[in-house]
């Protein structure tokens, strides 16, 4: 029996559920969207919002990840030759997985990951590590099977083999919504009780960093997310927030635009907000972009030309 | 550890409890019949509010009843300020405010408020009491209004089972329970308590004598909706009525099992003047049956209830008060016209030879006026002169149908027709009345065969034949209750209180 994806609050594990699932799919669907297209705009109403824009953010930086990956020497020799002395990066051969801070390439044909260097004639697979916190540097013990069926349910039309063991939890900037993101994700293997947690992945919650590429956030204005963010069209927008919601829609920043609005609260105003802006937009069949909603999702998928 | 994650994740597990037909939202109905004699003195009222920004001394009555009718369904804790509002309200004279019929109505209503409020325990306190204990695990019960909370926790504390809960519509409650029980009627609470739900399985509990309302789950408009219906637009829940004079509700629980209702012929509103409003009733011979509601005070239904004796005795229910575990005694079908219609024939005797030649005779000049007329312009012709069953005109013409059913219609026909009104009319009429008579007296033969039931088969089966004595001649049936649909819908009135199998036919 193979280990399964769970998730990790405190000390405790629980079987990744469907709609869990279903969140982080929609995610590497906004992450894989092509932005030539236009922009992607999610509406999507839950029974609760909590732990919806985690998901969500956690899917969009699996595909943001993937996006990085190589398929041949000079493509691979390219993009490292783009990247930033210290920005973390992840390489995989066999199935050793490393993740380090890129140091430079020596000699041509080395890559220097902290204190090791590595041929790149040996490396089947690269990525740059989104992540604000400081990964784990050491060897993924996975399987390369496990990962496989991983990702198959997670993004099927992600052939990643690898993961960055740090997902980044996108912005929030109230201390409630930290609790939210205070879950880990990894692997677990119900039938052996002593097998322990193989964490693949955590949230972190950052705020007031110009690097981060997206944002979810439970109460912001608008005002707040522009003047701390200086969001740009490489940044997704995960919104966990009714009221922002009315204010951002129309925003016309952000590579993606997920709204995320929960139906404890009135969504009166919110829909008509989207409806509004949908006027702008060309609403998308959910079927064209191979997303299954849980039974208790409701929403509108939409493509904002005005990029 | 943090329960955050595992209660989010339960609300979702809910979510899913309410697209399955074991586990889907039910509705828990109770009887109080001291509530639902106050509610339908005040439907009989005439008198309505002025409207005025300043109000009357009628409308301070009036607001004042129906403020203590909500107060009771809503908060079945606390009527303080209602008692201290009712000796104000009794020194208005009415007498110059209202005409005498609703004087005395509002007169009545006061002794029934008066009753009401002076009761020990509150209407729906005693309900509340009793289905507590039958549900199991921690249970959650949602008041509509937050100041109610303070009573009812006091109220539960007092009980022996712990894990009671209580909120308001305000949802302050965050964590999720295994049920939750809302109290009142559940279209006068917000949608989010079930697009939110805070148990794994919900309930809604209000007074049987409310008109029932499905929760309507509108408000994603539809463009909100990936293009699919809105949420919970199909939810069907399962009726339970609760008697609360009654011990064994354990049995009545029980018998809340999904059933699938066959609503092939009928529909959620009215479709034309001979639809009536119906609740529908699963029974226990696998038929279902579509039964009037709107027939008033004086309509019922026949039924038998077992004695402690063990004895079969007869009695009338109104429809409105039917509910799981009564028996109801039904007709097997449709009589066979033709065995009526020759022992009609015995009854009316030698004069039976003019009648039939009568018949034939307005029968065949009406068959003539058809084949020579056009339909259109005829039924146009004769909608004009009043006649209603226009779209009847060929059954008509059908030996086995006697005669039009309005009196009116028939003498519309028999003049346009140019026929003598009088002969024709009487003739048709004497035929049809010998035709009941010979139905009613078979009727009568059976039900008295009713008394001769045994009670142990009736019990042990759900239902009873009685066999008509003679072939061709509907018998008669009892059948227990097994399930009363959650809405109300309308149903040719040819429909009503004809049982029909529960499964849809292709």
């Amino acid at each position: 029996m193979a280990s399964e994806l769970h998730i990790k609050e405190s000390s405790d594990t629980l079987k990744m559920p469907d709609w869990f699932r279903d969140l982080v799919t929609l995610g590497t669907i906004v992450g894989n969207w092509d932005s030539s297209n236009g922009r992607l705009v999610v509406a999507l109403a839950c029974p609760t919002s909590r732990y919806a824009a985690s998901a969500i953010s956690m899917g969009i930086a699996w595909a943001e990840t993937r996006k990085f990956r190589s398929d041949s020497k000079e493509v691979m020799f390219s993009k490292l030759q783009t990247l930033s002395i210290g920005e973390y990066i992840s390489i995989r051969a066999n199935t050793k997985q490393v993740i380090g801070r890129f140091l430079g390439i020596e000699n041509h044909d080395q890559i220097r990951i902290d204190g090791s260097r590595y041929l790149l004639s040996r490396i089947e697979e690269i990525h740059i590590v989104k992540s604000f916190g400081r990964p784990r540097s050491e060897s993924n013990k996975s399987e390369m099977k496990t990962q496989s069926s991983m990702n198959k349910f997670m993004d099927p039309q992600n052939h990643l083999s690898t993961f960055a063991q740090t997902i980044i939890g996108l912005v929030g900037d109230k201390e409630n919504i930290r609790e939210d993101f205070e879950i880990e994700i990894g692997l677990r293997n119900d039938k052996l009780p002593r097998e322990p947690f193989e964490k693949i992945s955590e949230f972190v919650k950052i705020k007031d960093d110009s690097r981060c590429f997206g944002w979810s956030c439970e109460l912001l204005s608008v005002d707040e997310l522009l003047l701390t963010g200086s969001p740009n069209l490489d940044c997704h927008l995960v919104l966990a927030n009714n009221r922002a919601c009315i204010e951002l829609a129309e925003y016309a920043h952000f590579k993606s635009k997920v709204f995320i609005l929960d139906s404890r609260d009135s969504l009166a105003n919110a829909q008509d907000s989207i409806q509004r802006y949908s006027r702008y937009c060309e609403r998308v069949d959910i079927a064209k972009i191979s997303w299954k909603p849980h039974k208790a999702f409701r929403g509108i998928v939409m493509v904002d030309k005005n990029v | 550890m943090s329960d955050r994650f595992r209660n989010t994740n339960m609300t979702f597990q809910a979510i899913e409890n309410l697209h399955t037909v074991d586990n889907s939202f039910k509705s828990i109905r109770y009887i109080d019949r001291e509530l639902a004699n106050y509610t339908k003195l005040s439907l009989q009222l005439r008198a309505k509010k002025s409207g005025n920004l300043t109000p009357t001394q009628l409308d301070s009555v009036l607001s004042f009843h129906s403020s203590l009718r909500s107060q009771i369904i809503l908060d079945p804790f606390s009527m303080e300020k209602h008692k201290a509002l009712f000796a104000q309200i009794s020194e208005i004279d009415l007498g110059n405010l209202v005409n005498s019929s609703d004087q005395s109505l509002l007169m009545k209503m006061s002794e029934q408020a008066s009753i009401l409020m002076d009761r020990h325990k509150h209407p729906g306190q005693d309900f509340l009491e009793n289905i507590i204990s039958h549900l199991e695990g921690s249970l959650l019960v949602t008041f509509r209004r937050e100041s109610t909370i303070h009573f009812a926790s006091e109220f539960f504390s007092r009980l022996p089972k712990k894990d009671v809960f209580v909120d308001s519509l305000s949802r302050k409650h965050a964590g999720i329970t295994d049920n939750n029980l809302i109290f009142g009627p559940i279209h006068w609470f917000s949608e989010s308590i079930l697009s939110n739900p805070r148990g794994l399985f919900l309930f809604a509990a209000m007074p049987a004598h409310l008109k029932f309302r499905q929760p309507e789950m509108h408000s994603y408009p539809r463009w909100f909706n990936f293009g699919q219906v809105p949420i919970f637009r199909d939810l069907d829940s399962t009726v339970l009525i609760i008697d609360q004079d009654i011990d064994d509700a354990d049995e009545e629980i029980e018998s809340t099992i999904p059933i699938v209702w066959n609503t092939v012929n009928a529909s959620k509103s009215q479709m034309n003047e001979s639809q009536s409003l119906c609740r529908q009733f699963a029974l226990a011979n696998g038929k279902q049956v579509f039964i009037g509601i709107d027939g008033g005070e004086q309509d019922f239904v026949h039924s038998v209830e077992i004695t402690r004796n063990g004895e079969v005795r007869q009695i009338e229910i109104n429809p409105r008060d039917l509910r799981i575990g009564n028996y109801i005694i039904l007709r097997e079908g449709q009589s066979d016209t033709e065995v009526l219609y020759s022992k009609a024939r015995e009854l009316i005797g030698s004069e039976i030879d003019k009648i039939e030649s009568n018949q034939a005779e307005w029968k065949g000049a009406l068959k003539r006026l058809l084949q020579t007329s056009d339909l259109k312009t005829l039924n146009r012709l004769l909608q004009d002169k009043g006649l209603k069953a226009v779209n009847r005109l060929n059954d008509w013409t059908n030996p086995s149908l006697r005669r039009p059913l309005r009196d009116n219609d028939f003498i519309i026909l028999l003049q346009h027709l140019k026929l003598d009104v009088d002969r024709y009319m009487t003739s048709a009429t004497k035929l049809r009345r010998a035709i009941l008579q010979v139905a009613s007296t078979f009727r009568q033969q059976l039900e008295s065969a009713i008394s001769l039931v045994n009670p142990e088969v009736l019990l042990e089966e759900g239902h009873y034949v009685i066999s008509a004595p003679v072939d061709g001649v509907a018998g008669l049936f009892i059948s227990k209750i097994i399930g009363v649909s959650s809405v109300e819908l309308y149903v040719d009135s040819q429909r009503i209180r004809i049982p029909f199998n529960e499964l849809i036919s292709q």
